[in-house]
């Protein structure tokens, strides 16, 4: 199902996200398609969110075909659903932040150890960070979590599931080893992500001056990155909370889905 | 601990991104470009007086604009107008120049979406690189960015890569 909607009830928010949990239960999923700069973010995300959906801000209503094309063909390349990774740590480690770097990065939010990672499209792939806390003194090798990867396939009607252990050595100094390329790209997205979040974290707190300054942080890394429209974005939102005025609607929503959709090359 | 080389805030070691301005850790960011010293880079034309947006120039009468693209031969007399953008246009992002120079080779050239502006006080023209990418040459002196420089009767301003001949009518 794909919602074409500005996110504003009339006073039903939660019936809304019952509906839309039932929906996921009965393998319904949703999508929700924002047009403009006046709907509902934080509804829309958490209504998707229970039926394996995923929110696309649209600027322009000229852009809805594309964005209809692109929902509906990856509709039909669909090869798993309902993709879940159960993490089971050791007493020796810990959960952090989890995201999603590709097809977007984003904040995924733990349910019981289970991380939900929604659709699995043919050719394409999801990959994730997942921050593992350990104790500072842990030395040499220890198993930290096992993972359990499961997903419904349609074409097989059933679930399939893969299971992997993570272990890590622990050192006392770095090594010298090169740092593989897509690992270094995917913290650098998730950096810039988390920047924008808590941009806007502390501006919902009440405090301007931390907000523009990391505004400005977040454009200065999207002009290193090329994006320059976006970093132009930032670079006015930031003037605007500086000077005590509200950030505009479009703004937000432009840097917040920006940043999220910036392409990962891994 | 390490000290974050842009914004000082310190960090374990082996950390990749600083959490506050994300910077690239191990290298200190990207690498940015030095200041030279003042006294090495030309001086800007200082503006006259009257061109301070004082308001004289809306008793002044606006003049068109003949451009000459030296490498295509193209031709295109821009009417009066007080302000003209010049760039390349992006239909997805909505940015129309009143002088496009897509037809110039303007992608492969390094010409920016929005290059440069050129723009009426106070009965003179004056020419603005609006932040590109790849500069605004007059006369072959590249212009700093968001200053204005005064233009002649007859000017070779250099867009990027492509040249043109602007003429004062």
């Amino acid at each position: 199902m794909i919602l074409l909607t500005d996110g504003h009830t009339y006073g039903d928010e939660e019936k809304c996200i019952a509906a839309a949990r039932k929906a996921g239960m009965d393998q319904i999923g949703i999508s929700a398609l924002g047009i403009g700069e006046d709907w509902n973010t934080e509804f829309l995300e958490e209504l998707v969110r229970h039926a394996e959906g995923t929110c696309t801000y649209i600027s322009h209503p000229r852009h809805v075909r594309q964005v209809l094309q692109k929902q509906i063909r990856g509709l039909s390349n669909l090869v798993a659903r309902d993709m879940q990774l159960r993490l089971n740590f050791t007493d020796k480690a810990s959960l952090g932040n989890a995201f999603t770097c590709f097809p977007e990065a984003n904040r995924l939010k733990p349910e019981d150890s289970v991380l939900n990672l929604g659709l699995l499209n043919r050719n394409s792939w999801v990959q994730l960070l997942v921050e593992v806390i350990v104790a500072p003194e842990l030395e040499g090798e220890h198993r930290l979590l096992d993972l359990e990867l499961s997903g419904m396939v349609p074409a097989l009607g059933k679930r399939e599931t893969a299971s992997f252990s993570l272990t890590g050595k622990f050192v006392e100094q770095p090594g010298e080893g090169q740092i593989p390329t897509a690992i270094i790209n995917a913290l650098s997205r998730i950096s810039l992500y988390r920047m924008q979040e808590q941009a806007w974290a502390a501006l919902d707190e009440g405090d301007p001056v931390e907000a523009s300054n990391k505004l400005k942080a977040v454009a200065t890394r999207l002009l290193d990155l090329g994006e320059n429209d976006l970093a132009r974005m930032a670079i006015v939102e930031a003037s605007r909370v500086s000077e005590g005025k509200q950030v505009t609607g479009k703004g937000r929503k432009t840097i917040t889905y920006g940043t999220r959709a910036l392409g990962i090359e891994s | 601990m390490i000290d974050c080389p842009s914004c000082g805030k310190k960090h374990r070691p082996g950390t990749l991104f600083c959490t506050e301005c994300g910077v690239y850790l191990p290298t200190g960011g990207t690498l940015r470009t030095t200041p030279l010293p003042t006294d090495q880079l030309p001086k800007s034309p200082t503006m006259p007086p009257d061109a301070a947006g004082s308001g004289e120039e809306q008793q002044q009468p606006l003049r068109s604009l003949k451009v000459d693209m030296l490498e295509t031969g193209r031709q295109v007399d821009l009417p009066a107008a007080s302000e003209v953008l010049v760039g390349r246009k992006d239909i997805v992002h909505g940015i129309f120049p009143d002088l496009d120079l897509t037809p110039d080779g303007g992608l492969n050239k390094g010409v920016s979406r929005r290059h440069a502006k050129i723009f009426q006080r106070g009965g003179k023209f004056f020419i603005e690189d609006v932040g590109s990418a790849n500069g605004t040459f007059l006369n072959e002196q590249r212009l700093t960015p968001y200053l204005p420089y005064p233009l002649e009767e007859e000017n070779l301003i250099q867009i990027g890569q492509v040249q043109l001949r602007v003429t004062l009518q």
